[in-house]
């Protein structure tokens, strides 16, 4: 692909130039002229030209029959001790609307050990095919083990969309399964659609989050793509009654480089923000650990939990685990009660779902308060303990 | 044992705002500067460095400018850089990155361990640190918390996991990617500074690696944009809490949560 200003319908306006996000587009002489090394071809210019100045062209010949040859979409079934991530069930829910739309199977991958029917059963009413791999040395995660067992796993199969959660382990091994298949990987989708060209359009934040980055993987398959906990909702409707085909996996796929030798398990990270109902949030307004200490006994009153958004967590105030927004996690609670976040775009696109936002902020044109239902405009240290010593009076006053 | 340090040159500001009546772009002029968690990576090379000896190389892709973060890394008292620069590098997604630095290590500066930077802030993908690990045949660890020790050609580091953290060997040559609680990086010294400003990068290009030039830049990114947009984001109606002071305001809160019941 390569792009281009056709001069003949250039008129030197410099709209584009203005538009352009990578600063790449310069005009002398009344002609537009592209910074090809500063550009990322996201095609703002293109759409923004009145003259239709400009075009990408593609270069690529297209493979029809090695894409044709894929089929189904297939999804990273991550497990943990045989327990599988939650964000497993929200991929599959998601995968079953896109085959809808592609009239194709949904498949399930399953790396691990020691697995039961229970642990399965749940699996078998979101896919049609469930690939198992059960081998003791995949109890433990190993980067090299899993990335060539996967890879072994879509080449075998070949399937033409392949999602896995955007966790640590995802993101850790999916790059690897990627380049073995020398294909795309598109990270943290926050949407995924089938195009009338049946690829895969694969938008995620862009440019710090302020944009929105459509993408595609035209000319290789499978396509690839990471997401969030908490993005797609899981669709209980579904019942299939999917079979389980053990994947016979070469042995020298099993060799690894890796030793694990201790495992120490962290308390705090066991909660998960997103399965709290309400959850009390603070920021850089805070300032100190008075501060979220506050929240914390506020989040207590409540019943919730506590998370932070990315400066708190930065300031260690509040474990990254707890953190929400783009780089954290995405949190659909009742209700959502922010102290002092300003709500700058990333953690606004992490919480603006929440049923109820009640924000407290001392700047009355923070932007949390386009997505609140309710603004108080008060200084954190004043309005926090009159809240809790208000909340324990009624409490008090019940009993 | 040679130590190379994968780092990324990224905007100060990774903010880009709409100017909502002429709906244009609005871009900070903050400048670039070296990604926050490549600091992180720089400074547990020079750690090793430091217990072990041998030798740390900073490398970067990008433009002629990118140099400056090389500059920065020689300013810490990383001992080379080298910059990974051309046209035919444009355009290039985390496939095409990672196959670019990975041959550029091969062929400039093999490495018994290479240290990346967890995630960058400007393409939030944390996928090249894995892709090289990939292209080189290497063993990979991501979300490194701590380096323990390397001994007979072995590095033990302790990951980040899901549910808690693991003690792990890998043998090297190896690819590690280290969360920015690792450490603290150190601050330039005035003796740095100096180095920083006699300091210039190798520069080397797509023939000097000897690399696919199917598998650089656009041509062998397999990923491609197809729009960019405004996110829409409707504006709620929010309600103003008014009340003289903050205590008013906190009981209106207070009671409001008791009589939508969420508090029980």
């Amino acid at each position: 692909m390569s792009i281009r200003v056709i001069e003949e319908k250039c008129v030197g306006c410099g709209l584009c130039s203005r538009e352009c996000p990578q600063s790449a587009i310069t005009v002398s002489n009344k002609k537009a002229s592209i910074d090809k090394y500063k550009c990322v071809f996201c095609k703002l210019c293109v759409s923004t030209c009145r003259f239709n100045a400009i075009e990408v062209f593609s270069q690529r010949q297209e493979n029809t029959e090695a894409i044709s040859e894929h089929k189904g979409i297939a999804v990273y079934a991550e497990s943990l001790s045989g327990k599988f991530n939650p964000v497993v069930f929200e991929l599959l829910s998601k995968a079953n609307e896109l085959a809808k739309t592609t009239g194709e199977k949904v498949k399930a991958i399953v790396l691990g050990s020691g697995f039961d029917e229970k642990d399965l059963s749940l699996l078998k009413k979101y896919a049609d095919t469930i690939y198992l791999v059960d081998n003791p040395f995949l109890k433990y995660y190993r980067d090299d083990v899993y990335s060539a067992i996967m890879a072994y796993i879509l080449k075998t199969y070949k399937p033409s969309v392949v999602l896995s959660g955007s966790t640590i382990r995802g993101r850790s091994f999916m790059p690897r399964v990627a380049i073995e298949l020398e294909t795309g990987l598109t990270a943290d989708c926050i949407s995924l659609e089938i195009n009338e060209k049946g690829n895969l359009v694969q938008t995620r934040p862009a440019f710090g989050g302020d944009l929105m980055a459509s993408i595609l993987c035209e000319h290789t398959r499978p396509q690839m793509a990471t997401v969030r906990q908490g993005v797609f909702p899981v669709d209980d409707s579904i019942n299939k009654n999917g079979v389980i085909e053990k994947v016979d996996v070469p042995s020298e796929l099993f060799k690894s480089e890796m030793e694990v030798l201790e495992f120490h398990p962290c308390f705090c990270s066991d909660v998960n923000i997103a399965d709290y109902d309400i959850v009390v949030a603070g920021g850089r307004g805070l300032k100190n650990e008075k501060g979220f200490a506050l929240l914390k006994q506020l989040a207590e009153l409540l019943g919730g939990c506590v998370a932070g958004s990315r400066p708190a967590c930065d300031g260690g105030f509040i474990p990254h685990s707890a953190q929400i927004g783009q780089t954290g996690m995405t949190i659909k609670p009742k209700l959502y009660f922010a102290v002092g976040i300003s709500g700058a775009v990333q953690h606004i696109s992490g919480v603006e779902e929440a049923e109820l936002i009640i924000a407290v902020n001392t700047d009355p044109n923070a932007p949390i308060f386009d997505i609140a239902d309710y603004a108080i405009i008060a200084d954190a240290f004043e309005f926090l303990p009159a809240l809790i010593e208000k909340i324990k009076d009624k409490k008090f006053a019940k009993k | 044992m040679n130590i190379v340090v994968c780092i990324k040159q990224v905007p100060a500001s990774t903010h880009v705002k709409m100017d909502p009546v002429k709906h244009t772009l609005i871009r900070d002029k903050a400048g670039a500067t070296i990604n926050p968690c490549d600091l992180h990576a720089l400074e547990s090379a020079l750690q090793i460095r430091e217990n072990y000896g041998g030798k740390v190389t900073a490398i970067t892709m990008g433009p002629f400018q990118a140099a400056d973060v090389l500059k920065k890394a020689v300013g810490m008292t990383v001992d080379d850089g080298i910059l990974v620069c051309g046209r035919e590098f444009a355009g290039a997604d985390t496939l095409a990155t990672s196959y670019t630095l990975s041959s550029a290590i091969k062929k400039v500066c093999p490495a018994d361990l290479i240290i990346c930077g967890k995630i960058a802030v400007d393409g939030d993908t944390a996928q090249v640190g894995p892709g090289i690990s990939k292209w080189l045949g290497m063993s990979l660890v991501c979300n490194v918390i701590k380096i323990e020790k390397i001994e007979d050609k072995k590095i033990f580091v302790k990951r980040a996991v899901e549910g808690g953290n693991e003690l792990v060997s890998v043998s090297l040559p190896a690819v590690i990617t280290v969360d920015k609680s690792i450490n603290i990086p150190r601050i330039e010294s005035i003796k740095g500074r100096f180095r920083e400003l006699e300091f210039e990068p190798k520069v080397v290009n797509a023939e000097d690696i000897d690399c696919d030039l199917t598998k650089i830049g656009l041509n062998g990114s397999p990923t491609s944009v197809a729009k960019v947009f405004v996110p829409e984001r409707q504006k709620a109606e929010h309600e103003l809490i008014e009340g003289k002071n903050a205590g008013e305001k906190a009981q209106k809160i207070a009671d409001f949560l008791f009589e939508s019941k969420l508090i029980i």
